[in-house]
């Protein structure tokens, strides 16, 4: 079965969401470039369901926001609400509550091989948002460098 | 025959598509894809054993089309369904 489907992102995150609900893990592809560089456009992921008093910082969370679906990294949270960032984001961060988290990454395939997301990944998905700023002036840096190619 | 009970048929926006579960696993990167009156003809005919003609009958009484239309929609239909193993004998 492998006819390709486009749907759009709300409608198909509700029936991920009406999976994990009954219990099933479920695989999907990714679309977009949000979670860059750990994880790729097109690339598999899986998800599986979990309590919300279990989450941990670094992990990445399926969860809803402004009544849109994210597939984001929790960089802090406390008793009632979640903070995520999207890896390749600079800037946001999205706040929400607990009890609008869906489901965790279980792990991701890479060439069809699943890879089991470890505590490892936790620290290095962290560590990189702690960099933040130090990325957001290279991209600058990066930005005005071009921008002065372009005026010579 | 019969439709393979343990797949499930979901609906996405306008879209119908169907899900083989596999040790609590769903794997909603392969997927099967339906047209309405396809998905119409899966709904009707679950739990049921059918051929073309009973298969047809329920088009006719849904759509009101005349018999050879239906039979050979039923037919296109089913020849997917079996091609993508959803049936079983």
């Amino acid at each position: 079965m492998n006819n390709r489907v486009v749907v759009d992102n709300d409608s198909f995150f509700s029936v991920v969401e009406q999976e994990i609900t009954a219990g099933n893990t479920v695989r999907f592809q990714l679309k977009g470039n949000s979670m860059e560089p750990f994880l790729n456009d097109k690339q598999n992921i899986l998800l599986t369901h979990i309590n919300a008093s279990k989450t941990r910082i670094g992990e990445i969370v399926l969860a809803k926001w402004k009544n849109k679906y994210l597939l984001h990294r929790i960089v802090y949270q406390n008793e009632h609400y979640l903070y995520l960032v999207g890896d390749h984001n600079l800037v946001q961060i999205e706040k929400t509550r607990k009890e609008d988290l869906i489901a965790i990454m279980k792990g991701s395939y890479t060439a069809d091989k699943f890879v089991k997301f470890t505590h490892w990944d936790r620290i290095v998905g962290i560590s990189w948002f702690i960099i933040r700023p130090l990325r957001r002036c290279k991209n600058l840096i990066t930005r005005k460098l071009i921008q002065e190619k372009q005026e010579a | 025959m019969k439709l393979r009970a343990d797949l499930t048929l979901r609906k996405v926006g306008n879209e119908y598509f169907i899900v083989e579960p596999d040790q609590g696993m769903v794997d909603l990167s392969k997927v099967f894809t339906l047209n309405e009156t396809a998905a119409f003809l899966w709904n009707s005919l679950q739990g049921k054993e059918f051929d073309s003609q009973s298969a047809a009958d329920i088009l006719i009484q849904e759509y009101q089309i005349d018999q050879d239309t239906a039979l050979k929609d039923t037919q296109k239909i089913l020849d997917m369904f079996k091609s993508q193993s959803l049936t079983r004998d």
